[in-house]
């Protein structure tokens, strides 16, 4: 069983999006998944805005997916600016992306994620990603906790 | 004596201008030239019949020495003299000949000394050897400072200066400019009107006096109140007047031929010496403007490398979203509409998929193989055999069912950028693991060797091998020689490789032959 917890897929491309839902579903996950299409979007379900106001303050994601090259503000800015927040600082972040550029690799630790992942060609080498990433994070890794 | 005799010598002691005199064996003066008379400022009364010492003040010995060695020795004697002149002080440079004279029977009865003042061309001399000693090893501006102070003093002029013409015509801008007191701030002046538009008509002008008013428009001679002017044109090989070596004089020229021949002497070298500053200036400023092309062209090639690194970005990212796409969909067809397909259908599906996937590698290759001319060398010193190790360990982990003996020479040490070699040898060992799939006992070598002098590396297995005829066409971005059906790749591994290499300043090539196995050679940086 994995942990409960709503995971926060920061997707721009619909194909991605439909095709990693259809992962998580290869890996029996029915964890509540809030899909944001752009950077702003994810900024504002994690910092309560826009859209996302009137989002349940306990509703904290367990896990963000998040893509690098998004329209408007970048992944790299998300990544940013959820480090920068004491309330999101610790959330567990992964970045899903098709870059392996070693630059957008090396920014990424830079700033603070937790793990790079490429997406791969083969959809069954991507069902197994996600599923690694998933239990992983959710069952495996301890989240962090109030203290 | 013949009167004609005697006549001949009258006239010549009288008119000749030689200075010449005749002692008696005493050397007592017997006879002597009006030159000699002249030179000395004495009458004939004042001289004949009585010895040097007796005639001129001063020590006298060396000039009796002289005197008593020719009539000693009974053989001529050439000597150079010099002495300040008795009454006027001056310098006095004679050329001297002393031999003995004999009477009819050949008895020495005295000897006879005839000399040529040559004052003018020994201070002409000096004063070229003054400046000569000042300028020599020096050049440009330097060469220009020396040449004018030295020319000053030696002409004893006011002033000096080297001007050049302005591409104008109408201008001269000095290079150099000295007076009494030393260098002075170079101007620039009008020539129209000047003596030293005279100058440039490729002939020496000498003005002894009254410079400034024979040139009234002239506002250099006028302000600095000069009395004489010499100027020589500059000339350079194209017999092209570039500018004029002036001199000004607050007082009337005294010496106006050495003054002339000075600057006749002078002229050329000074000429030559701007011909080549303006092409050591012409050079320089060549170089400025290849460096400032340079500066451009490396601008315009970050600028343009710039838009390669983005263009691969998206490369990388863009069109690999499709492809996943492609590959998942056809995933979820192939599973969730599993019994309405026939095995036509999913043959399709699959076939689709696996071409998503070729071209995803394909990408990944392309962003590799442009990733090398992309990045920075960061050189370090690498250990190969442990770098090639690491690669084989991989190679039999993907494949535990292929019996390969592999053998790597120790301590192969290389200057190189890790990452960069790390995909040459990624690609070398890879080929030679892939292309001895068929070999019963497949081995893999890997050492290095000297050959022309140098040290190279190489990749060498016993697989299929191929015709070398062929072999530029392999280091060609998706150039194969196997069918893809026998030998999966995607033709753009060994560009890379030959890439990489390249960068590293290095060379690589190949030796093999079909049946035979392949040897890959590569050396890097010089």
């Amino acid at each position: 069983m994995l942990r409960e917890g709503t995971i926060l897929l920061v997707e721009d491309n619909p194909d991605d999006e439909l095709l990693t839902l259809r992962a998580f579903k290869k890996n029996d996950i029915y964890n509540k998944v809030i899909t944001a299409r752009d950077g702003q979007e994810a900024l504002d379900y994690l910092f309560r805005q826009g859209r996302f106001e009137n989002r349940p303050i306990h509703e904290k994601p367990v896990l963000v997916l998040l893509d690098l090259n998004l329209p408007g503000v970048s992944g790299h800015e998300v990544l940013r600016q959820i480090r920068t927040h004491e309330d999101t600082s610790t959330y567990p972040v992964v970045m899903l992306t098709t870059s392996n550029e070693s630059q957008d690799i090396h920014t990424s630790y830079e700033l603070g994620a937790n793990s790079f992942v490429r997406k791969p060609v083969d959809f069954e080498d991507f069902i197994e990603s996600v599923g690694n990433i998933l239990r992983y994070w959710l069952k495996i890794n301890l989240p962090p906790m109030a203290i | 004596m013949h009167e004609i005799e005697a006549d001949l010598i009258g006239a010549m002691i009288r008119h000749s201008p030689g200075i010449f005199f005749l002692k008696n064996c005493n050397l007592e003066f017997e006879r002597v030239s009006q030159s000699f008379l002249d030179l000395f400022g004495l009458t004939e009364a004042q001289v004949l019949g009585r010895k040097a010492e007796d005639v001129f003040a001063g020590d006298q010995r060396q000039y009796v020495e002289m005197d008593r060695k020719v009539l000693d020795t009974a053989s001529p004697l050439f000597v150079e003299e010099h002495f300040l002149h008795p009454v006027q002080g001056r310098d006095v440079y004679l050329q001297t000949e002393k031999f003995p004279v004999y009477d009819k029977r050949h008895r020495l009865v005295g000897i006879c000394s005839v000399s040529h003042e040559i004052t003018e061309r020994k201070i002409l001399e000096q004063a070229t050897h003054a400046i000569i000693t000042g300028v020599s090893r020096r050049y440009n501006q330097d060469f220009f400072e020396q040449f004018v102070l030295k020319m000053r003093e030696a002409m004893e002029a006011s002033y000096v200066f080297v001007a050049r013409l302005k591409p104008d015509g109408e201008h001269a801008e000095m290079i150099v400019f000295c007076g009494e007191q030393g260098l002075l701030t170079p101007i620039t002046y009008r020539l129209e009107g000047t003596a030293s538009s005279h100058s440039l008509d490729k002939q020496l002008q000498l003005l002894a006096e009254g410079a400034s008013r024979l040139f009234p428009m002239d506002n250099e001679l006028s302000s600095f109140k000069i009395e004489g002017y010499i100027g020589a044109p500059l000339i350079d090989q194209h017999n092209v007047t570039m500018g004029v070596l002036g001199a000004m004089f607050r007082k009337p020229i005294t010496n106006p031929d050495f003054c002339s021949t000075l600057f006749r002497i002078f002229s050329d070298r000074i000429a030559s010496e701007m011909e080549r500053m303006e092409a050591v200036d012409a050079q320089a400023m060549l170089n400025k403007v290849l460096e400032e092309r340079v500066i451009a062209r490396t601008r315009e090639l970050e600028a343009v490398n710039q838009e390669l690194e983005a263009f691969s970005y998206s490369v990388s990212h863009d069109l690999r979203a499709p492809l996943r796409a492609l590959d998942g969909y056809s995933h979820a067809l192939l599973e969730d509409y599993e019994p309405q397909l026939d095995d036509m259908g999913k043959l399709y599906l699959t076939r689709l998929r696996l071409a998503a996937q070729q071209m995803g590698s394909l990408i990944d290759s392309l962003l590799e193989l442009s990733r090398v001319t992309r990045t920075h060398l960061n050189c370090a010193q690498v250990d190969l055999s442990e770098m090639v190790q690491g690669i084989v360990n991989d190679l039999r982990l993907s494949a535990p069912n292929r019996q390969v003996e592999v053998t790597i020479e120790p301590e192969l040490y290389v200057d190189a950028d890790p990452n960069l070699l790390h995909s040459v040898m990624q690609n070398l060992v890879g080929n030679a693991w892939k292309y001895s799939a068929r070999c019963e006992r497949a081995s893999i070598h890997v050492g290095q060797e000297a050959i022309n002098g140098r040290m190279a590396f190489y990749v060498k297995d016993n697989g299929i091998g191929f015709d070398t005829t062929q072999a530029a066409r392999l280091f060609v971005p998706f150039q194969r020689l196997h069918d893809k059906k026998d030998f999966e790749g995607t033709g753009i591994g060994l560009a890379t490789v030959s890439r990489i290499v390249k960068r590293h300043g290095g060379k690589i090539w190949v030796d093999s032959a079909p049946g035979q196995g392949s040897c890959f050679f590569f050396t890097l940086a010089d």
